[in-house]
């Protein structure tokens, strides 16, 4: 079977598609990944196969437009007059998805014409897929990256995406397909009517040549710091607003017993200083990878870091910079894995104190533990590949037919 | 559980290893890749974490030193296959290449082995190191084989060949044959011998690519790809030249696919005009679009061949070329001119005569689904998980 994934081109959004690329090509299906040109190199970059579609956008500023930070520096504010239509919210952020989906369906729907995939799966918020895949009559699919905040925004698909249906001669689509592909243990996942096939998660967070260091046990309790990728590249904020913030937050949780292992994606975002000997700033290494060794995760709740983070059984303190992440961190403390900030800021003392209660109080660890074992329990990649499999072979036959 | 998969850094050698990662992956395991520094950066271009053992040396030297001069690279241009007992009769060594990459990866993958603890072990069946590393700390160890065993082949060897090696771990025999050998191979095609194998379904994988648009289209005459493997442009020389097996199809009806490693374009020169050339395009990407492929009989593009049901003709230069040439040929999939005879003439006769033959396309097609019809990889990582005794 020939298979087709497709997102827009942002890693946080693309890199949980390549664990079940994979699990489809261990089967013996044939896959192509295809994703706006900026993020080519993340695709072979993973092993797999690329097919461009769409342009190279400026995702950053479309990003740092639809996002409005919860806690903005100052001057960061949407200008007074900004007209209602550009201001940050919900339906700015669909009009982000319009955006993406304006520069990449045409070429989604050339890609399927002519390699014809039997199958395609796509991430929740890029729309070229299901719209080609509706268009072609071919079966589709979401794979859902952790907590599904996005459902709520599907209210306004069909408002949001009638000129783009209009253009391909379709009256309607469904972006939730036949099921949703969803990697997140079934009690901090939303609850939804629409059918689940539940897949045991396995984190991809990129590759890199391991580090010593990672392969040795850690002296003290090891806290890893991450900020995942999408504030740093598209926040409104200013950078030295934000590193200085960061690098207060470092200093005073470095103030514990604890060795403090800072995820970024350039140091350079530290700016040149040094910072205090229990600090090991890592440039890019995946959280996956060390995950594992540590006792705690601090980050803003993005779904690659909390997924990697459910996965090894780690507890997880948020911080929310975006509305989006509110809802999301609210559900994993609601499992007792996680601390969540809400929208209060997070100043560096009160981060610390937290950090300090976490690691004293096993519960959090317990949490951590039964949720990883629930995601676990969740049917591995190789046997949601075959129910996929399946379902694409039936749809669309008649009743009568099979 | 952990799995620690190792291989030499030749991409010929660990592109195998990377579906194998990624299905112990997709089954909720954490893996590691450990090869020499070379390695690294096609191991983490996969997507996978890498750890750099050992280190890299002149391939070229090493080859030149124990291979051409051998009597082995003679009958192998004669296209014969080896009569190993011979050669051990004769005092011949041919394990030496590999011994002295075992010394170079020994150390840094025990000491990884110890530190990381694996739970198993799955290496490229050349990699002797790891069948060492792994006896020293007590796991069991899956080789990875490509196609006809001809590592098995060379087992009897291997006690004298890692004497040494043998001795500063303080170990008595060992097998490097391994607990059990994960094998593409499809079964019609394999030796039969002793050896416990787990036949597996294989996706082709020649590392990754970015797929330009004539891949995705159908071809409008019989497509023919040419390719003389990933490494084979180190043979410099000793191989028949592309550019005559290009020259050979030029006055034919047929588009011709050609295949080089990166920056291989300008070292080819001119080409027939019916000849697209591509550089470093993993072959599974357009393999199932052709009619025919020509190459060096290496594992993987025989490989990526019979599991997209094409038929090959090949022009085999080393022995373990011959031996899976010869194998190809006998299932009728595959025709195998001797280097010896090989001229543009002769590959020109073998190529029309293909091309028209329906024989050939049912032999390549019966062993394509002879291949897909074995266990999948999925299946067999959970045979491996149960044999480390981690189900």
């Amino acid at each position: 079977m020939r298979v087709l994934f497709v997102s827009w081109a942002w890693p946080s959004h693309l890199l949980p598609l390549v664990p079940l690329a994979w699990a489809f090509r261990a089967a013996g299906h044939e896959v192509v990944v295809a994703t706006q040109p900026p993020l080519l190199g993340t695709v072979t970059g993973a092993g797999l196969t690329a097919a461009p579609v769409g342009s190279a956008l400026d995702h950053a500023h479309l990003l740092g437009n639809a996002l409005r930070p919860l806690h903005p520096s100052d001057g960061a504010e949407a200008p007074a007059g900004t007209p209602a239509a550009q201001r940050p919210g919900r339906r700015r952020r669909l009009g982000l998805s319009v955006r993406l989906a304006e520069d990449m369906t045409d070429d989604v729907v050339r890609l399927c014409t002519s390699w014809r995939p039997d199958l395609v799966l796509h991430e929740p918020t890029t729309y070229a897929a299901p719209l080609a895949a509706a268009a072609l009559g071919i079966p589709h699919a979401p794979v859902l990256w952790g907590v599904n905040f996005h459902a709520a925004a599907q209210a306004f698909e069909r408002e949001a995406f009638a000129d783009l249906c209009a253009q391909l001669g379709i009256e309607d689509f469904d972006s939730r397909g036949m099921a949703a592909v969803d990697p997140c243990p079934p009690s901090l996942q939303v609850p939804s009517q629409h059918p689940r096939l539940g897949l045991r998660h396995v984190p991809y967070n990129g590759s890199c040549v391991v580090p010593d260091w990672l392969n040795d046990r850690p002296h003290s309790p090891r806290i890893c710091l991450s900020w995942g990728v999408t504030p740093q590249w598209a926040g409104t904020d200013d950078h030295a607003q934000a590193s200085a913030r960061q690098r207060e937050l470092i200093t005073t949780l470095a103030g514990l017993d604890a060795e403090i292992v800072v995820a970024v994606a350039s140091r350079e975002l530290l700016g040149g200083e040094p910072l205090p000997d229990n600090v090991r700033v890592v440039e890019r290494l995946p959280l996956h990878l060390v995950l594992p060794s540590c006792q705690l995760l601090v980050s803003r709740g993005g779904a690659g870091s909390m997924m990697a983070a459910v996965a090894a059984g780690v507890p997880q303190l948020c911080l929310p910079q975006y509305p989006s992440d509110l809802m999301p961190a609210e559900r994993l403390a609601g499992t007792g894995a996680a601390v969540s900030f809400g929208d209060t800021p997070p100043a560096p003392a009160a981060v610390r104190d937290t950090v300090e209660l976490m690691l004293r109080t096993p519960s959090f660890r317990a949490a951590a533990t039964r949720l990883r074992a629930e995601a676990e329990r969740q049917p591995a990649a190789a046997a949601v590949v075959s129910q996929l499999a399946d379902m694409a072979r039936d749809f669309g036959r008649r009743p009568t037919d099979r | 559980m952990r799995v620690l998969l190792t291989s030499w850094s030749w991409p010929t050698h660990y592109n195998w290893l990377v579906p194998v990662a990624w299905a112990f992956r997709s089954a909720g395991h954490e893996v590691l890749v450990a090869v020499p520094p070379g390695g690294t950066h096609g191991v983490t271009r996969a997507g996978l974490p890498a750890v750099a053992v050992g280190a890299d040396f002149d391939v070229d030297r090493v080859i030149s030193k124990y291979y051409w001069s051998s009597p082995i690279a003679e009958i192998s241009a004669r296209g014969d296959d080896v009569d190993w007992d011979r050669m051990r009769e004769e005092g011949q060594q041919p394990l030496a290449v590999y011994a002295l990459l075992a010394s170079i990866m020994q150390d840094g993958l025990v000491a990884l082995t110890r530190g990381w603890r694996p739970d198993l072990m799955v290496f490229d069946g050349v990699n002797y190191a790891a069948p060492l590393a792994a006896a020293a700390c007590g796991i069991p160890a899956v080789r990875q084989i490509w196609g006809v065993d001809f590592s098995s082949q060379l087992a009897p060897f291997a006690d004298e060949a890692l004497a040494r090696h043998r001795a500063q771990l303080g170990l008595g025999e060992v097998d490097v044959l391994g607990t059990a050998t994960l094998d593409p191979c499809p079964p019609s095609m394999q030796l039969v011998d002793g050896v416990r194998r787990l036949p597996t379904r294989y996706p082709s994988y020649n590392g990754p690519g970015k797929a330009p648009r004539w891949v995705l289209d159908r071809p409008r005459r019989p497509r023919v790809c040419v390719t003389w493997g990933t490494v084979s442009h180190l043979f410099n020389g000793r191989i028949f030249p592309l550019g005559g097996a290009l020259d050979a199809l030029a006055d034919l009806d047929v588009e011709v696919v050609a295949t080089v490693p990166k920056g291989g374009r300008k070292e080819l020169g001119s080409v027939p005009a019916n000849t697209r050339v591509v550089e470093d395009l993993p072959l599974h990407l357009f393999m199932a679009s052709c009619d025919l492929v020509i190459s060096q009989g290496g594992g993987g593009v025989t490989a990526t061949a019979v599991e997209a049901g094409v038929p090959q003709l090949t022009v085999p230069r080393t022995s373990e070329q011959v031996l899976i040439c010869r194998s190809l040929e006998r299932t009728g999939a595959a025709r195998m001119i001797a280097l010896d005879d090989a001229s543009t003439a002769l590959l020109r006769e073998e190529v029309v005569r293909l091309l028209g033959s329906a024989a050939h396309t049912a032999a390549a097609r019966s062993l394509m689904r002879e291949a897909r019809a074995q266990r999948s990889l999925a299946d067999t990582v959970d045979t491996l998980t149960a044999l480390a005794g981690r189900a």
